[in-house]
């Protein structure tokens, strides 16, 4: 196998195990498809060009969705964006009422929804939260809390 | 909202297949031989452009910084927002208010969305397909009232070929009292094998004339290339042609000098390559930024036709920005001057944020106990704002003179931007006014910004009855 095919090949693995989740955490930061596309595809070619050693998988998959965020972040810095996000209309999503849904999501204040994601839909304990965001515990308790507020969020018991 | 709701929309929120194979294509591309590595991302670059763009034209004209303090007066009165309820107007209703004496407010509130240009509002209904112009009302204040004005829309017939796509569509506008108003509807064009699309920008001093931007590709693979749109005939010149910048590979963006005789041209193809050229239309010539200014200038923007000011940056290793440095260059006799050393950078998201916020000419530094400065970046003179202290939340934002900061804090508790103090740094007049604000709990506040180099505007919509506001204020 040359170079350049087992590149290849290394990405193709690593794209069908994280990139959903690196593209999900994009769109509900961005709202946007073809922004949550772009830092994706960022977030995938740094980790192939410029990615410390990893101790395992998880290790990998943590450390993409923390250069997803900053990826996120740095965009958002873009003038009217960081103060304006909603989801784009033709978002495709199957009714109303995901779309709303959604959205609700995707206007939550930036320092509530990488939280709520990343604790309640991708399962990261407060601790494991806390270290991809890197923030204090109590921050993330707090953040949570608030996030759940304004979501009106109704809980299975996993908090 | 149920957790599994929220799991089960999210399952379905997926990348389109073809991303893939275009992360699998750009692995495959060569790397860039013999061109230094740039910035990593091209839209935060392009976002600095935009800053510096929105500040450039009239960066020229910007005062020097004449005190070395600066007094923050805070109004006392606060401001009482209207508590209007019920079904939105049919036509706009406008009331008004003096906070404190020093600041005059309007409160406009529509039924849908009004635009503002030219000193007029007005509101424009387009075709199902958003091409073709239906409808276009005017409305201009006069005491206090909104009357209706007439003005004379024409439209210019786009039809142009760049690169072997063809661009075309209506351009309407119109010119009142030296001012150029134009709009255009949707441009974009998924026709060929790439995503094609136009749009216009304003040529300063000039109301015959525009500049057509014609683009193709999207996102990383974006290009686009200006041309001169005469509008009385719709023609159109390539005013760049024999400079070079017609055969440069991924142009995106360009800025232009005060007197339209110099440019500067972003290049980039996403992460790994950006490259910025300074076009000397008169000159004939075409040089990269590094040869001009040394490797460590990674972007600049005009002081004046003649000086550029060129920012250098540290970042870490995930390629967030960390450090800035400020010099200027006279390119007549390549002069380079420093004006900021080596100064960490604002990040909103930090827990205790401070830094600096650089903005066209202008650099806000905020230290550690909340004192803020405001630094000219094209002398170097600083000035502290005493009585006032930054929290996090607030920002600042620079007039398209950028003569003027307008400064805001927001409450994080709520949704939308929840202004709850609203001020003016003027930079040529000495003064820094603020107030507070109360009663906006009940609306959705979307964005706040420069209407013109007078006037601060702020949109939101009240989510009960779906109106929209308008609020100005002039200081």
């Amino acid at each position: 196998m040359t170079q350049d095919s087992a590149r290849l090949s290394s990405f193709e693995e690593k794209y069908d195990a994280y990139g959903s989740s690196v593209y999900r955490l994009a769109m509900v930061y961005l709202g946007r498809h073809a922004d949550a596309e772009d830092v994706t595809q960022e977030a995938f070619l740094r980790l192939l060009t410029r990615a410390p050693a990893f101790a395992d998988g998880e290790h990998e998959r943590r450390w993409l969705l923390q250069v997803t965020a900053n990826l996120c972040r740095d965009q958002l810095r873009g003038f009217w964006r960081r103060r304006v996000t909603a989801l784009e209309e033709d978002c495709p999503v199957r009714s109303r009422e995901d779309f709303e849904l959604l959205d609700a999501v995707v206007r939550l204040p930036e320092k509530y929804k990488l939280p709520i994601h990343l604790h309640y839909y991708e399962g990261y304990s407060v601790l494991e939260v806390a270290h991809i965001l890197d923030l204090g515990l109590s921050a993330v308790k707090m953040r949570l809390k608030r996030g759940r507020e304004l979501l009106k969020l109704e809980l299975e018991g996993l908090d | 909202m149920k957790q599994q709701d929220y799991r089960r929309v999210l399952d379905g929120v997926v990348p389109s297949p073809a991303l893939k194979g275009r992360i699998a294509a750009r692995l495959e591309e060569p790397a860039p031989r013999g061109r230094p590595v740039r910035r990593p991302l091209a839209w935060a670059l392009a976002a600095a452009l935009t800053l510096a763009c929105l500040t450039t034209a009239a960066v020229a004209a910007s005062p020097t910084l004449r005190e070395a303090v600066l007094t923050l007066f805070r109004v006392e009165e606060r401001e009482q927002l209207p508590q209007v309820s019920g079904r939105a107007p049919a036509e706009p209703d406008v009331t008004r208010a003096e906070i404190g004496s020093l600041v005059k407010a309007q409160y406009i509130r529509t039924d849908g969305y009004y635009g503002y240009a030219c000193g007029l509002l007005h509101k424009l209904t387009w075709d199902e397909a958003g091409r073709e112009l239906l409808e276009a009302r005017f409305w201009s204040m006069e005491d206090g009232v909104l009357v209706p004005a007439e003005v004379d829309m024409r439209t210019t017939q786009v039809d142009v070929t760049w690169k072997g796509a063809r661009y075309q569509g209506p351009l309407y506008w119109f010119v009142r009292t030296g001012e150029l108003f134009t709009v255009s509807g949707e441009n974009r064009s998924t026709d060929g094998e790439e995503e094609t699309q136009w749009y216009t920008s304003d040529i300063p001093g000039r109301t015959d004339a525009v500049l057509l931007h014609v683009s193709r590709g999207r996102q990383l693979e974006y290009q686009e290339y200006p041309l001169l749109l005469r509008l009385d005939t719709g023609e159109t010149e390539d005013i760049l042609a024999g400079t070079g910048v017609e055969n440069l590979e991924h142009a995106y963006a360009f800025t232009w000098s005060e007197d339209f005789q110099r440019l500067l041209v972003l290049c980039g193809e996403g992460a790994d390559w950006q490259q910025t050229w300074l076009c000397d239309r008169e000159a004939g010539t075409l040089t990269p930024l590094e040869e001009l200014a040394g490797t460590e200038a990674e972007t600049a923007v005009f002081l004046n036709p003649d000086t550029l000011l060129l920012f250098a940056y540290i970042r870490d290793e995930e390629g967030i920005y960390e450090q800035v440095r400020c010099s200027t260059l006279h390119i007549p006799t390549g002069q380079v001057r420093q004006t900021l050393d080596w100064t960490s950078l604002y990040h909103w998201w930090d827990e205790a944020p401070s830094g600096a916020m650089a903005f066209g000419s202008r650099c806000v530094r905020i230290g550690a106990d909340g004192q803020t400065w405001v630094i000219d970046l094209g002398t170097g003179a600083e000035v502290r704002l005493e009585n006032f202290r930054f929290e996090k939340g607030a920002d600042f934002m620079p007039s398209p003179a950028g003569d003027k900061l307008l400064y805001y804090s927001t409450d994080p508790e709520l949704d939308g931007l929840g202004i709850t103090q609203l001020g003016v740094v003027d930079l040529d007049a000495g003064t820094f006014l603020a107030f507070e604000r109360e009663g906006f709990g009940a609306l959705h506040e979307e964005g706040i910004g420069w209407e013109d180099d007078h006037c601060v505007s702020i949109h939101a919509r009240d989510e009960a009855d779906g109106s929209r506001w308008r609020i100005t204020y002039q200081f």
